[in-house]
């Protein structure tokens, strides 16, 4: 099995994510992105299990996929109070606050 | 390491936790079946965070590794888990006139609360990188909602959800690092990877791990809110009521903090590419631009958001020497800093109107005619905050700076004292506003017996470290040699 190629894909689904939070405007892309992120991460995890032969890594896959849910769970919510309070969701309305 | 500890599957070793998961849920079923009166739900959440103090302090000078090797019962955990739970019992006393206040349901505040203790908990005794992300992520995961309780205004919203970007933006980054970290040592309990770190001259050249690393690294700075990773800060600080902006500066802080000293000491102490010179320009950088910035702020809350990136920095400073006078000197500066800010919010909490407003300078301005004590109990705190004796601030200050000159860093020192002068310009401008100018409108706060409380044992804390501070730092000193072995 070709590992490296796995290690890769993993690197640039990461950098997709971070380009997407970075860039992208709307909030539910945004959560999307992070998830991407997260879901890199678990390829990496996965396949060096594989790799190295322990089981580590396929126990951090389960607990990260946990927190993922969670934090889905409250960033949702969170959107869901934004959008009926201000009527939209995207990033550059949130700057009420600054400097 | 940990072989030679005892073993044991009691759940005797982590009590504190057992208490205040107990709390939680006495805390729900009260909320769902009490539901007229919620300052109990809070008198509950007082009396788990007490009891676990005392089970706390019961277990100190014990050395218990359990669960597999997860976690780890020692003095360090128990200090940093004492910390946490009086910043928790202050915020529970400020916010019970607060959460009464907030329309409708509101017993969940506690539980959300009590939840991120919880995960402050596992997160200082956690022995492995699943434990120590879970428990990070526990801890997170309820402050996200907290700053978004008042939900009416839209700055609260808006912290909130930048915060919970962020944050969890923060936790991918560490979690990357974790994975490369382990893609390249194959385990992910602490003490192990120390093991082969010190073992294995090559990956001190290793790009993949030196990456880990640097990730993990990142990762906390953006939770401790280190500049450049500090952008959520201000925001997340401002938006939130003023007792959860106080929780968030007192225990975030110091758990996040703790997490950070123990990984320095436990895995990457046996790292032979250092990384004190990255921390060095990270303390450096952090200082400049925390106190700079918040000299321009004219809301106090805000001001507060960048003093405390500042001492963010000043702990920082703690950690660069790598060495046990350090780290104390830094689990010391944490205490320190929790008394006083979590007492400066408690007096911002007073002058906080139901809308978020009353945060201006100009809302302090001549605030000793009609409120003298709470002027001067705001004083005390701003100037603990700049490093002014006889105060907690001032020796917390003293033993970082002092560990740093010690192991030959004097510019940084230098450097961090010149930053702490221009930080008093904004603390002593709260001090100035308050006495000399003219109140621009009459300012009249109810008594709250709650809040007050809180700003007692908070006033307390910053007077008694502030004049006795040898025990304090006697007792950071054992934690710290708990962790080393």
């Amino acid at each position: 099995m070709n590992y490296q190629l796995l290690f890769v894909l993993s690197f640039v689904l990461f950098v997709v994510g971070m380009i997407g939070v970075a860039m992208r405007r709307n909030v539910i892309i945004v959560l999307v992105s992070l998830e991407l992120m997260l879901n890199a991460v678990n390829i990496l995890f996965v396949s060096a299990s594989k790799y190295l032969h322990t089981l580590d890594g396929q126990v951090f896959v389960i607990m990260v996929i946990t927190i993922a849910a969670a934090e889905a769970a409250i960033a949702l919510a969170l959107v869901v109070r934004l959008f009926r309070t201000m009527g939209m969701v995207k990033i550059d309305d949130l700057k009420r606050l600054k400097w | 390491m940990y072989e030679g500890l005892t073993y044991s599957t009691t759940f005797s070793s982590i009590l504190p936790q057992v208490i205040i998961a107990a709390a939680i849920v006495v805390c729900a079923m009260f909320d769902a079946f009490v539901a007229s009166k919620k300052w109990l739900v809070g008198i509950i959440a007082l009396l788990g965070l007490g009891a676990g103090i005392a089970a706390s302090m019961s277990l100190w000078g014990q050395n218990i590794v359990e669960f597999s090797n997860m976690l780890s019962t020692n003095d360090f955990s128990l200090i940093v888990s004492i910390t946490v739970m009086i910043a928790g019992i202050v915020s529970v006393l400020v916010s019970l006139r607060y959460v009464d206040a907030i329309d409708g349901e509101s017993g969940h505040y506690y539980l959300l609360l009590l939840s991120s203790v919880l995960g402050m908990l596992f997160l200082v005794s956690a022995m492995n990188l699943i434990v120590l992300v879970l428990s990070l992520e526990l801890m997170s995961l309820s402050v996200y909602p907290l700053v978004g309780m008042t939900y009416e205004r839209q700055a609260s919203l808006e912290g909130s959800m930048k915060y919970l970007i962020l944050g969890s933006f923060a936790t991918a980054f560490l979690l990357y690092g974790i994975a490369l970290v382990y893609s390249v040592i194959g385990t992910t309990n602490m003490y192990a990877i120390a093991r082969v770190l010190a073992s294995r001259r090559d990956l001190a050249v290793n790009v993949v791990m030196m990456a880990g690393i640097a990730l993990i690294l990142v990762g906390f700075s953006f939770k401790v809110a280190l500049v450049p990773f500090h952008t959520w800060t201000p925001d997340a600080y401002q938006g939130a009521p003023a007792p959860v902006t106080g929780f968030m500066a007192a225990a975030v802080k110091a758990a996040s903090f703790a997490a950070i000293i123990k990984l320095v000491i436990v895995v990457l102490s046996s790292y032979h590419v250092p990384v004190s010179g990255a921390l060095w320009w990270l303390s450096a950088v952090t200082m400049f631009a925390g106190n700079i910035i918040a000299v321009l702020q004219k809301n106090v809350k805000r001001m507060l958001a960048y003093s405390s990136i500042a001492h963010a920095g000043y702990v920082v400073v703690g950690l660069v020497p790598g060495s046990a006078f350090g780290m104390s000197s830094a689990i010391f500066y944490l205490l320190s800093y929790t008394f006083t800010v979590t007492g400066a919010f408690a007096v911002i909490t007073y002058l906080e109107k139901k809308d978020g407003t009353g945060n201006d300078l100009s809302d302090y301005s001549g605030l000793s005619r009609s409120h003298p004590v709470l002027s001067l109990i705001m004083s005390v705190f701003m100037l603990s905050l700049g490093g002014i004796p006889p105060t907690a601030g001032f020796m917390a200050k003293f033993y970082v700076f002092g560990a740093a000159i010690r192991s030959g860093y004097v510019g940084l020192a230098v450097f961090g004292i010149l930053t702490s002068v221009v930080s008093l310009y904004y603390y002593l401008h709260v001090v100035y506003a308050m006495y000399f100018e003219e109140p621009e409108h009459a300012t009249d706060v109810p008594v709250a017996v709650g809040i007050s409380t809180g700003i007692v044992i908070a006033l307390w804390g910053v007077i008694q470290l502030g004049i006795l501070p040898s025990d304090i730092m006697d007792l950071a000193m054992k934690s710290v040699q708990s962790l080393i072995h």
